[in-house]
């Protein structure tokens, strides 16, 4: 059985990767949902960790990392689920350095459009986490997601324009500012 | 084919008979778990045009649906759990549940490893991706009926 990810699993994880990545680097490795959650200590654990990286060679042998640490990856990253912010690329958050590898949480404003979009409980309670932590701000998080084109939507049938921003408005309306 | 109106009272009136007598049996908490799927259905009708999503063709429509009717029983299901995953998404999307399990995504998780062994996170990942599916197409399917109602 594989083991859930906590802070400690997530730390391993890094050092795996960065051992077993190609010596000539260097690489940036992502943080997506469940990992930046664990990282920033809003939870214990979770069930997968989601991994994103622009150089997918820093992954070659992610399976054996996988078995040898018995945890769950998954290779995703919001933009699969949702429509790109802009300015993304300019707001990852840096975690750390080991080796080649840099880690960062990928872009807070992205993922915290991506849980809301989707809207799980537990998507919820960390897109409360990222406002509460101050890692997003509010009012810039509205402002991104109304600027988003209406020709990004072109590439997610699933979404609308009008029904990502009613999800967005009653997710912040929840929320009641800090 | 639909049937003559006195035929069709005469269902109604042993339909009726029927549930007095299958009520008068039951648990108080079982009365209450068809009183309450029962309400459901009714607002899913009311919204979606069926009571049951599998008869719209909602992709994992059955899923929700048996999902639905476990919480309403009260029952630990594997898709009990998933719609209390998705409850908050399938409230937003006018879908009814009021209520919900607690700790579901680890309840569902270890689930799938007493089955699965290996293969438990797949098949987890799978079922969290057709309730996102469904509530994606659920809203669809919304849209449409409002733009068809006259």
């Amino acid at each position: 059985m594989r083991r859930r990810l906590t802070r400690e699993g997530l730390e391993s994880l890094m050092r795996e990767l960065a051992r077993r990545a190609p010596a000539r680097g260097p690489f940036r490795v992502y943080f997506v949902g469940g990992g930046t959650a664990v990282h920033a200590g809003w939870r214990e654990s979770t069930i997968d960790a989601d991994l994103y990286s622009d150089t997918e060679a820093v992954f070659r042998d992610v399976q054996l990392v996988k078995e040898d640490l018995a945890l769950n990856i998954e290779f995703a990253r919001p933009e699969y689920f949702v429509p790109p912010l802009a300015g993304s690329d300019r707001r990852h958050v840096f975690v750390k350095t080991i080796g080649a590898v840099s880690f960062y949480h990928y872009d807070p404003y992205t993922q915290l459009l991506s849980k809301v979009v989707r809207g799980f409980r537990r998507d919820l309670d960390d897109a409360r986490m990222f406002l509460e932590s101050g890692m997003v701000d509010r009012g810039q998080f509205r402002s991104l997601v109304h600027a988003i084109p209406s020709s990004a939507y072109a590439k997610y049938p699933a979404l609308s324009r009008e029904s990502v921003i009613e999800a967005v408005t009653a997710f912040l309306d929840s929320v009641a500012p800090s | 084919m639909r049937l003559p109106s006195d035929v069709l009272s005469v269902f109604r009136r042993y339909g009726r008979e029927g549930g007095r007598k299958r009520a008068a049996v039951m648990s108080p908490d079982a009365r209450q778990a068809v009183a309450r799927r029962a309400a459901a259905a009714r607002w899913i009708a009311a919204r979606f045009g069926s009571p049951r999503f599998q008869d719209i063709g909602l992709p994992g429509g059955e899923l929700i649906d048996q999902g639905l009717a476990d919480l309403a029983a009260g029952h630990v299901s594997d898709e009990s759990l998933l719609v209390s995953i998705a409850a908050p998404r399938l409230r937003r999307e006018g879908v009814p549940t009021p209520v919900a399990f607690e700790d579901p995504e680890d309840r569902l998780y270890e689930r799938m490893v007493e089955r699965h062994g290996q293969l438990a996170h797949a098949r987890y990942g799978a079922l969290l991706r057709q309730a996102a599916s469904f509530a994606d197409a659920c809203r669809g399917a919304r849209t449409q009926r409002k733009r068809r109602a006259p």
